[in-house]
């Protein structure tokens, strides 16, 4: 006889069932989400920078010894 | 032309070896000692006295032909092309250990490695894989893998990392080590090949403005480009463009990650003119001691340092531990130690001691499009940004690493420290073929490689809106994970348990 194994979805309809489970889609979660957002795109923006500043300035030097 | 082999102890090495080194490199005495004591001694002193030594000429590596056919046989002096190997075990051994199955097996347990001797003098230390084991000294921990070998026609398998000495005219330190990265990636994946000294040459043809042998070195440009066509998705970091800690603790998360790390050093701002090319591919092993003298990061994030303060509590991050690496240096034996702010201590040279990491390598998968200082700086402001339960004063040690989600699951699957629920909830949620991890533990629970939180990024997402990369957010009592159709967050009410850290990667913490 198969065997089907499920248990992502059993585990969470049980917690779902004891209310242990919740979708952050309050206002204040939406808001935490947004903030996130904003702040990684200030941390993406400033790394894309140094990136491309580390490649340019490594070019310049010949490693030999 | 027949085979000799010589089986002799350490002590008996030099005897055995010098007449060998005349006779088949065509030198003389003076030059065979000279060379004996300057390439040979170095790595013979660092070894326990226990070792006992198989010498075998003619050899033919396949390194040495190479560099011998493109390069060597041109010129007009009389270059030999054959080599003498080298093998090593940490047992006494007979001829007729080699011609019996029960002995061959028994003496596997005790190989630690090879070395090829080619016949270009002064530099004379070839191709190599040594086991760290062999060492009298070995407190450390590093990637490794494992190499096909014979010995008197038996196969061995040598585990260790590859180097070799550079021949200074073929291949420099900078060669070397792309060919280092070469062997030791195509030995553990199928994805990569051997790069041979010419196949080296050959890709950078379209990178070089003058002849390329004898070679004057490469600029960290062109060794990215060719680590690019050997497969990699190489990323450059410049010590002047992450200033402060933040160099340092990315060298660190992708050693932590088992990625051995092309690393420049340079004395050129002190008007010097070193500039020499190594490899980076483990650290010290972490003591108690120095998580007891780890002080609080220094964030360099304003938004970050503004959530620690408001949330008063204690973020200390592995990256900042003080340990030695281990260093792959051409110039030098295989697993030299030193420390970040000194790489070159090894050395014991004024000129040297002034070298400084400026600039550092990476040879990602191709595919991992996220990488390691916004991968931390994303962790960090899930973390606090979140709802955690995070009292005020909480000791928070983050570990970050990248690993294959094939290697994590399987960790996981017989960890029992975990959850039974959440352990379920991870393995059966689909990854890319390497994620991002992070383990949240405090001080008392990692000095018992132990944590309490996890969290696990797509390391293929670099798009960090809308929890795009976050596939598990767990610290404490909760975790969060997005739905995947939705992406909205959801959040579970489940603590982690107490569980212990993922040490596959370097096989040690």
């Amino acid at each position: 006889m198969a065997i089907i194994i499920n248990e992502k979805a059993d585990i969470l309809n049980r917690l779902n069932a004891e209310g242990k489970v919740k979708t952050m889609d309050s206002p204040e979660a939406i808001a935490m989400r947004e903030e996130i957002n904003n702040q990684m795109l200030k941390v993406s923006k400033d790394y894309q920078h140094k990136a491309n500043l580390s490649q340019i300035k490594a070019s310049e030097f010949t490693f030999t010894a | 032309m027949t085979s000799t082999t010589i089986i002799c102890s350490l002590m008996e090495i030099r005897d055995q070896l010098i007449p060998i080194l005349q006779r088949e490199f065509l030198i003389s005495k003076a030059i065979a000692e000279g060379t004996f004591n300057d390439s040979l001694q170095p790595h013979f002193v660092r070894f326990k006295p226990t070792i006992h030594i198989v010498i075998e000429h003619p050899y033919v590596d396949r390194v040495y032909r190479d560099s011998f056919y493109s390069y060597f046989s041109t010129k007009m002096g009389n270059y030999k092309k054959d080599c003498i190997r080298l093998s090593f075990f940490d047992s006494v051994l007979m001829a007729s250990d080699f011609r019996d199955k029960d002995a061959i097996f028994a003496a596997q347990s005790h190989y630690l490695g090879f070395m090829v001797l080619r016949p270009t003098i002064p530099s004379i230390v070839g191709r190599n894989v040594i086991s760290p084991a062999i060492l009298q000294q070995n407190n450390f921990i590093s990637v490794s893998s494992s190499f096909h070998a014979t010995v008197r026609g038996a196969k061995f398998l040598a585990n260790g990392f590859p180097h070799s000495s550079q021949d200074a005219e073929t291949i420099s330190c900078a060669e070397t080590s792309i060919w280092a990265i070469m062997e030791y990636f195509s030995s553990r994946y199928s994805d990569y090949r051997p790069a041979l000294p010419s196949t080296i040459i050959k890709a950078l043809q379209s990178r070089s403005n003058d002849r390329q042998i004898p070679s004057t070195g490469l600029n960290s440009g062109q060794v990215g480009f060719a680590l690019r066509e050997f497969g990699f998705g190489t990323k450059t970091y410049s010590k002047e463009q992450f200033p402060g800690p933040d160099f340092k603790r990315l060298i660190s998360c992708y050693i932590e990650s088992g990625l051995p790390l092309e690393i420049l050093i340079d004395n050129f701002s002190t008007a010097g003119t070193i500039g020499h090319a190594v490899l980076a591919i483990g650290h010290s092993k972490t003591t108690a001691t120095q998580i007891d003298k780890l002080c609080p990061t220094v964030e360099t994030d304003p938004s970050i340092i503004g959530l620690i303060t408001a949330k008063n509590i204690l973020l200390y991050d592995n990256d900042d531990v003080e340990r030695d690496l281990v260093f792959i240096d051409d110039n030098h034996p295989p697993y030299q130690l030193a420390p970040i702010n000194n790489p070159a201590k090894h050395y014991n040279d004024p000129d040297w001691d002034l070298c400084k990491i400026s600039y550092f390598i990476v040879p990602l998968y191709p595919k991992i499009y996220l990488e390691a200082f916004v991968a931390k700086s994303y962790i960090k402001n899930l973390l606090l940004r979140e709802n955690f339960t995070i009292l005020p004063n909480t000791e928070l040690f983050i570990r970050t690493f990248l690993t294959s989600s094939r290697s994590f699951k399987d960790y996981l699957a017989s960890e029992k420290g975990f959850n039974a629920d959440i352990k379920e909830f991870i393995m059966d949620t689909p990854m890319a073929k390497f994620i991002w991890v992070c383990e949240i533990a405090n001080k008392q629970l990692i000095k018992q490689n132990k944590a309490n939180g996890l969290f696990i990024l797509d390391a293929t997402e670099p798009n960090l809106q809308n929890y795009n990369p976050l596939v598990f957010a767990g610290y404490s009592d909760r975790f969060y994970y997005p739905d995947p159709s939705s992406r909205q967050l959801n959040e579970v009410l489940l603590n982690l348990g107490i569980f212990s850290i993922y040490i596959n990667n370097l096989k040690g913490f």
